[in-house]
């Protein structure tokens, strides 16, 4: 696959990751979003990792052909170090306080070569150091690091705490007490951060085929197998890894960051190198290899090797040098060259051609070169590949959580058809309770209303007064009655009234009531009414009055001519007239009628508005039950409302949904054809 | 709106002022003194009449309601309750009234009976001078005649009265009777229209 068509895959790749970040709910997978930046920056990262004295920089030294970075055999920096493809070499340092600086090499001093010399004064440890931590005391330094004030800041109490807890390495065993002196004292002194790379990115015109191939060098993995937190991040963001391991392949230390440290990215593009392969003899090497391909299966076999690095930077020193004289003069001036070729110079027997062929037998590292290469020329369709499998399997978990919720809107939906039709039922039934209800309380006031002559209790009502009445005009009495008997008929007729309005009034709230009830309303407790009484002292006081006619008669008159006076005919002479008041009872009884009578007739008009008013009374409270139920039917019709418009928006939802995974699955499709492609 | 139970108003107001006449009627009874029985009718017959105008006016609104029911009974519920709302009744001039009653006047029969006494008295007299009788047979005519019409006029004169008194009642009951139809009926037709309107607008006409 070209160039060219590299590109169109890695511009369609990225737009299927846009549109599966957009429609991914939770957090993107962090392979997704490491191999998401390498491709947006071009960058296809292979990790050299390994514990810490495994040879990772001699390995990338032997790779490259060159002793580039410095293989002191001592940890050096906590810098993670980027060997890309460029024309010339080229060091780019960024510092702990964000001081960059760069060195490119000079082509016209050749044998001056300033880009390693920088290098090897950054990232090697001062010889008053050695004894440090520096790797750990450098983190201190940055992870306390403040930009503003251009130092790191702390207490000395922060400092003490981090010493007492953080497992530092004291490699030469010095008294606890200086050696905490000694950390304290070089955190102090290189506070700053000028002297402390955070990022060293060295160019290199190594011969891997793409230009964005890029070398890591990592920091070393403790020998407990622990991985400081910055390099765990930066692992994370490797596309491949080449694990660099000295020793057996049960080293507890490889198992711990086979288990931890490396990602399910890394593992699936791993190379694992047994490293040191000379200073072991050949049946160690073959054993060491068999186990360690037989541990690690997961591993492609042809990515599994022993190589001797060093070996190999001394074929590379070797080669130019031609004759086995140059050859012997060079190594005898080399000390550790000649202990690495010693084997092979023996058995070599002055044959150059054959010393060469031992050695490169030796360092093995001809297949492991072939392997990279032919790995880097792939490695940025690996990469896409990658990358699209990522995206896929977001698609795919994007499809299966909107596949449920389509299938649980589904099931969730109704037919709009059947609330609207639902919605207009109730609305009639509504509409129809409530003209009921309305209808029905018209009806009451029809069926009760005394004074209206079409009501069931009209004629009852007015018959108590024309009864009463009655009775009233049939009562006659003899004029030798007294007014007690007179009295005591009235008291027993206005009784007699008094008692059929109270009986008539409780009939009629009982009416009323059961009627309501049989309307599906409860009763009330109705107004009393008092009923106007006839007050009959009053009326009997004033019938006395009226029943006392004037009458006069004449009485003698004492004296001596008074009677002589009476003798004479024809005069009233001898007489006087006397005035006297006689009792009609005819009188009494008439006067007493016409009162009461005038009374009654008072008291119908007021009765009449007191049960009116009653039933107005009875009539309200049954509504304002009816009017309750309506609310209630009227919030169910709200519901109802609201269901049908949660119906509409899941109609709108499945649509979108729809559509959604529609185009996930378009998305998918393309991710397989891309894969298909690659 | 058809008028199926307004037109019982006709009947319910003739029976209620029968009732008030049968009730005066039985008010007049031999004994009964014409004063007395004026008076009762004075007195007691405003009272029912307020009353009775009162029962019209809302038996003539109950039953145009019942008729309007039976119209509506077969409209959409909410027509119906757009016939509730409208509340036609209280756009209707509910507010029947009859005229006062005039008492009648006894004074001016018993007036009348006086003069015709006085003269028949100054007649005699008359009579008597022009022909020659002597004045004291006159006289002795003239006491005679005062004392029996004193004695028999009140008797006579009663029943005409307690007559007089019940024909005027009948005449003013009948005028309230006529009055209280001719209302109902304009109620009627007043009620009528406004209900059609609504049906029109509701579109209902056709199925009341």
């Amino acid at each position: 696959m070209n160039k060219e068509q590299l590109e169109q895959h890695r511009a369609a790749a990225l737009d299927l990751f846009y549109a599966v970040k957009n429609g991914y709910q939770g957090e993107l997978s962090t392979d997704l979003l490491t191999l998401y930046r390498n491709i947006k920056e071009n960058k296809f990262l292979l990790a050299v990792m390994g514990e810490v004295k495994a040879g990772k920089s001699t390995f990338i030294n032997a790779l490259l052909g060159e002793e580039l970075l410095p293989s002191d055999a001592r940890q050096s920096t906590s810098a993670i170090i980027e060997v890309f493809k460029a024309d010339k070499k080229f060091i780019k340092a960024t510092f702990a306080n964000g001081i960059v600086k760069e060195v490119q090499d000079n082509l016209s001093t050749p044998d001056s070569d300033d880009t390693v010399k920088f290098l090897k004064k950054i990232a090697s440890v001062q010889d008053e150091h050695r004894d440090l931590p520096v790797v750990q005391l450098n983190d201190f330094i940055i992870e306390h690091y403040d930009s503003k004030k251009n130092e790191s800041v702390y207490t000395e109490n922060d400092l003490d705490k981090w010493i007492k807890n953080s497992e530092l390495e004291n490699i030469h065993k010095i008294e606890t007490e200086d050696f905490n002196r000694l950390i304290k004292e070089y955190i102090h002194e290189n506070k700053d951060g000028s002297t402390i790379p955070t990022k060293i990115e060295v160019g290199y015109p190594h011969e891997f085929e793409f230009d964005q191939f890029r070398l890591v060098d990592t920091p070393g993995i403790g020998a407990i197998g622990g991985i400081e937190e910055k390099t765990k991040r930066f692992v994370e963001k490797v596309d491949a890894t080449i694990y660099i391991h000295r020793g057996a392949p049960s080293a507890r230390s490889l198992q711990h960051a086979w288990n931890n440290e490396i990602t399910k990215k890394a593992k699936k593009h791993m190379f694992l190198v047994l490293s040191h392969r000379g200073s072991d003899t050949e049946d160690n090497n073959v054993a060491k290899l068999e186990e360690t391909i037989k541990t690690f299966s997961q591993i492609r076999r042809d990515r599994i090797f022993s190589v001797d690095s060093l070996i190999e930077l001394a074929l590379n020193e070797f080669y130019p040098l031609v004759d086995w004289d140059s050859i012997k003069v060079f190594r005898k001036n080399n000390k550790q060259i000649r202990k690495v070729t010693a084997s092979a110079w023996e058995d070599a027997e002055g044959d150059v051609g054959e010393l060469f062929d031992l050695l490169e037998k030796e360092s093995n590292m001809k297949k492991l070169k072939k392997q990279l290469i032919e790995f880097s020329e792939n490695a940025v369709g690996i990469q896409l590949s990658n990358f699209v499998e990522e995206i896929a399997e977001h698609f795919e978990v994007v499809i299966s959580e909107k596949n449920p919720k389509l299938k649980s809107l589904k099931n969730k939906f109704k037919n709009p058809q059947t609330f609207s039709k639902k919605v207009a039922d109730e609305k009639n039934k509504i509409e129809s309770y409530k003209a009921n209800m309305r209808g029905f309380s018209r009806k009451i006031k029809r069926t009760y209303d005394v004074s209206d002559a079409q009501s069931i209790m009209f004629s009852k009502f007015s018959d108590i007064f024309e009864i009463f009445k009655a009775e009233l005009e049939g009562k006659t009495f003899s004029a030798s009655d007294s007014s007690g008997v007179v009295d005591k008929a009235i008291e027993t007729l206005n009784s007699d009234y008094f008692d059929n309005l109270e009986k008539f009034i409780e009939n009629l709230k009982t009416s009323i009531n059961k009627t309501i009830e049989n309307f599906n309303a409860e009763q009330t407790d109705l107004s009393s009414i008092d009923v106007p009484q006839i007050v009959m002292s009053n009326i009997w006081e004033s019938a006395k009055i009226d029943a006392l006619e004037d009458n006069t008669r004449r009485e003698d008159s004492d004296g001596f001519w008074n009677k002589i006076g009476r003798w004479i005919p024809f005069t009233d002479i001898g007489t006087h007239e006397v005035s006297y008041k006689t009792f009609n009872i005819t009188t009494y009884w008439n006067s007493i009628k016409k009162r009461v009578i005038t009374d009654v007739d008072s008291n119908k008009s007021k009765i009449t508005e007191s049960i009116n008013n009653l039933l107005e009374e009875s009539i309200n409270s049954y509504d304002a039950q009816i009017i309750k139920k309506l609310e209630d039917r009227k919030l169910f019709l709200l519901d109802l409302a609201d269901n049908e418009y949660n119906n509409e928006k899941i109609q709108g939802d499945i649509k979108s949904l729809s559509h959604d995974i529609s185009k996930l699955e378009n998305n998918h499709s393309e991710c397989q054809k891309i894969l298909g492609e690659l | 709106m058809q008028k199926n139970e307004i037109p019982r108003i006709d009947t319910i107001a003739k029976d209620e002022i029968s009732k008030i006449r049968d009730y005066f009627h039985s008010l007049n009874k031999d004994e009964t003194a014409s004063d007395v029985f004026i008076e009762r009718i004075n007195d007691e017959l405003p009272a029912r009449i307020e009353y009775l105008d009162g029962v019209i006016n809302k038996t003539t609104q109950s039953l145009l309601e019942s008729d309007a029911m039976i119209s509506i009974e077969s409209w959409q519920a909410i027509n119906k309750n757009k016939y509730f709302d409208a509340e036609i009744e209280n756009h209707c001039s509910f507010n029947v009234k009859s005229k006062h009653y005039t008492p009648y006047k006894n004074q001016l029969l018993r007036n009348m009976f006086y003069g015709i006494v006085l003269f028949i008295v100054g007649a005699t007299f008359l009579i008597g001078t022009i022909s020659g009788i002597d004045w004291l047979i006159t006289f002795f005519l003239s006491v005679t005649f005062i004392i029996i019409s004193k004695l028999f006029i009140p008797k006579l004169i009663h029943p005409i009265v307690k007559e007089k008194a019940l024909q005027n009642l009948v005449d003013y009951l009948l005028d309230v009777e006529n009055n209280y139809i001719t209302t109902a009926h304009k109620l009627a037709d007043q009620f009528t229209n406004k209900f059609d309107t609504l049906a029109e607008e509701v579109g209902e006409l056709a199925n009341e």
